[in-house]
């Protein structure tokens, strides 16, 4: 026990070891996956919208520009992966606001489909460092403290995964072409089936209700069912990528790691409370700290 | 599993948690709150007389039909096109032909646009025209009365011909207040250029007109604009684009900057530039693999059936790109490419690069000089420049790749098609020629 850490557990047992060190295994993966693919993108020629913010709103020259883009993504990764080897959520948070910065500058610049919107549909990707961060804490601490940290990695988890499934709900319900040509290619390319424009958008119709409704359930209730069809939808929207554009879109898949593993994560988070924490989840705003 | 992080000690402490969770809260009600609209930019618009953004638009049927725009301040009521195929320097009762134009259309506005007058859309769509006749034409609007300025239809035969193309014009930084001087040197090489070679006919412009699709940017656009017109009045009619950064369908000031009316797909169509040679314009923004995709190949399938038609494609996002990584066009290799190999399309132009490029003729994702189709682009009509990846297969000689400011000409004389770029000091940066390819050299669709 680390002596600074509080002493009294209030009578509250730790919890199970093995949900436990899923949800941290689970929350590690998503946002060292997460860095990963930012240092992948910005190697690549193009990079983020944060070479083309340093490129065309600040004028930098272009090799300055990505070599910026690097070092920021290559140090990201690198505080990233320190800070899952030490478990130290302060290590974690360059990656955090790498990510912030990046759906700022992508919303800026624009030049994409709903890019107005990435705030929101980038949510997990920021806020998976912050709820691992919130994680380590709990397991720092002990008692109600560690369940006040629980129940707040939980609660961003919760509210990030809610932001993405709702933005891209509505997207999907709006025909966002990209989903369209997801929906197509990965038809051609894995059915040899050639999926018409209109079925796709009714498709699409049916994902936005359905995305909407889990942002909503994420929320409300949060059961193992719905998380697991959460996480099963969120990884076989994310390997649509794959299906859709070939191999090379790998960066896309380990981009929305945090999508499918949050999931993953949050089911193993009310798992790793003692019942009867689970029968009380609430909000984060609602403290479970001492007083 | 125990974690001893004296970084961490803090967070033990009541208010570290407070303030932790409340970074998180304010961070979902930022990203909520800022789901709509970006910020503004500062804007210091510029002034603009009681008629101006002269222009002159080009989808369906150019031998007889031209949309003839301009803005006004306000909605007004009477807003009329005189026009003749002879020049009557103004004479309103001399001219052999009047249209009123259609209800005027408020250019669409956003948040950003607050302290930018508010602009209206004037539009007369003049139809039953003569081929490859000069008309002249002035513009009343409430009392106010334009100079004479004058336009060609695009030929019905097969006399040569020439367009230019030219793409990604938007500045470095998105503020309005700040001129364009590249852009604006480029449009006056153009106006220069048509002075230089009347047979140019239009200007096909491949996207990404400003940084943004909104007002207080695409005024900008067509204030510069208005310099690719002569000292005699000539306007060069432009047959649009749609890139990245004109935005989603409905979501855009673009669309009525180059309205159409009775457009019904998300622009793509074709123009007849004449009897023997067709541009078709694919939107890649929308779906590629879907409607369009259909539309392509019935297009393609009546165009080839006109034998030695020339066949040009452009589009804005690149499917061979200089600078992006290339998988990021999977969509269009997938959708596009084999249709413009299966229907032996002559040249497709591109964008979004910002760099200038010629591909080396590529048939199946490979260099086939028999068989393949050059993709020139990648976007220089005013935007800062990249430094392409001159690594990559298919820019290999013959094929180059470079960073330069840029538009294309492309003349369609004598049997072959020849592609000359043109930089910003009227130097010429690439040429080279196409011919029509041998219907033997392919299988016939």
């Amino acid at each position: 026990m680390n002596p600074s850490a509080p002493a009294a557990t209030d009578g509250i047992p730790p919890p199970d070891p093995w949900p436990a060190n899923l949800v941290t295994v689970v929350l590690a993966s998503a946002v060292v996956a997460g860095a990963l693919a930012m240092v992948v993108i910005a190697w690549r020629n193009d990079g983020t919208a944060i070479n083309t913010y340093l490129f065309m709103d600040c004028g930098l020259g272009p090799g300055i520009a990505s070599a910026l883009e690097r070092s920021a993504a290559g140090l990201a990764l690198a505080t990233t992966i320190a800070g899952v080897a030490r478990r130290s959520g302060t290590w974690l948070w360059p990656s955090a606001g790498y990510f912030l910065v990046e759906a700022i500058a992508r919303r800026y610049v624009q030049g994409q489909a709903y890019s107005e919107w990435a705030l929101l549909t980038d949510a997990p990707r920021y806020l998976t460092p912050v709820a691992l961060t919130a994680w380590y804490a709990a397991a720092h601490t002990a008692g109600q403290w560690r369940e006040g940290w629980r129940q707040t990695a939980a609660w961003v988890l919760r509210m990030a995964l809610a932001a993405v499934f709702a933005t891209h709900g509505a997207e999907a319900l709006k025909g966002n072409p990209a989903f369209v040509d997801l929906i197509i290619s990965s038809g051609g390319n894995l059915l040899h089936v050639r999926v018409a424009e209109g079925s796709a958008r009714t498709i699409l119709q049916l994902i936005g209700l359905m995305d909407c409704g889990i942002a909503g359930a994420i929320i409300l209730w949060a059961r193992p069912a719905i998380l697991a069809w959460a996480a099963t939808w969120a990884a076989v929207a994310a390997f649509a990528r794959l299906t859709a554009n070939g191999l090379g879109a790998y960066p896309e898949v380990l981009l929305r790691a945090s999508y499918f593993l949050g999931p993953t994560a949050l089911w193993a988070l009310q798992h790793a409370a003692r019942p009867a924490f689970r029968a009380t989840e609430r909000p984060a705003l609602v403290s479970t700290f001492p007083a | 599993m125990m974690i001893t992080d004296p970084f961490l000690r803090p967070l033990a402490r009541p208010a570290s948690a407070a303030l932790l969770r409340a970074i998180v809260i304010s961070a979902c009600l930022l990203a909520v709150v800022s789901a709509g609209e970006p910020a503004a930019t500062s804007t210091s618009p510029r002034e603009l007389p009681p008629l101006a953004h002269f222009r002159v638009t080009w989808m369906l049927n150019p031998a007889t039909t031209a949309l003839v725009s301009w803005t006004t301040p306000a909605q007004g009521a009477s807003h009329v096109v005189y026009y003749d195929r002879q020049s009557r320097d103004g004479r309103l009762a001399d001219y052999a032909a009047k249209l009123a134009a259609l209800p005027a259309r408020k250019y669409l506005t956003f948040p950003g646009d607050a302290g930018t007058p508010d602009g209206w859309a004037q539009n007369a769509l003049l139809e039953n025209l003569v081929p490859a006749t000069t008309y002249h034409f002035v513009i009343a609007s409430d009392g106010k009365v334009s100079r004479e300025f004058q336009f060609r239809t695009a030929p019905a035969d097969g006399r040569p011909f020439k367009l230019i193309y030219g793409a990604d014009s938007r500045p470095a930084r998105p503020d309005p207040k700040v001129p364009h001087l590249n852009r604006r040197m480029l449009n006056r090489l153009v106006a220069a250029t048509v002075e230089q070679q009347p047979d140019i006919i239009a200007l096909a412009h491949g996207g990404d007109y400003d940084s943004h699709a909104e007002w207080r940017f695409l005024r900008e656009w067509l204030s510069d604009q208005e310099l690719t017109i002569g000292r005699d009045g000539r306007i060069l009619p432009i047959i649009p684009n749609r890139g990245n950064h004109e935005g989603r369908e409905g979501h855009s000031t673009f669309e009525d900057m180059f309205f159409w009316p009775g457009r019904t797909t998300p622009y793509y169509y074709a123009t007849e530039l004449s009897d023997r040679a067709t541009l078709i314009t694919l939107n890649s923004n929308a779906s590629k693999g879907g409607d369009q995709r259909d539309w392509l190949e019935t297009e393609l399938k009546r165009q080839r059936a006109t034998p030695g038609k020339w066949i040009i494609v452009q589009y804005h996002v690149a499917s061979y790109p200089s600078y992006r990584p290339v998988e990021a066009s999977a969509a269009q290799r997938q959708h596009w490419v084999p249709l413009f190999e299966q229907y032996r399309v002559d040249l497709v132009c591109e964008a979004d690069d910002h760099t200038l490029k010629r591909t080396v003729p590529i048939y199946e994702d490979k260099a086939d000089p028999e068989r393949g189709v050059i993709y020139i682009g990648d976007g220089g009509f005013g935007v800062p420049p990249r430094v392409p990846d001159t690594t990559r297969w298919y820019l290999q000689p013959p094929g180059f790749s470079t960073s330069a400011l840029h538009f294309h000409v492309l003349d369609f004389t004598d049997g072959a098609l020849r592609v000359t770029a043109i930089g910003l000091e009227g130097q010429t940066l690439d040429h080279f020629e196409v011919h029509a390819k041998s219907a033997a050299s392919l299988a016939v669709p």
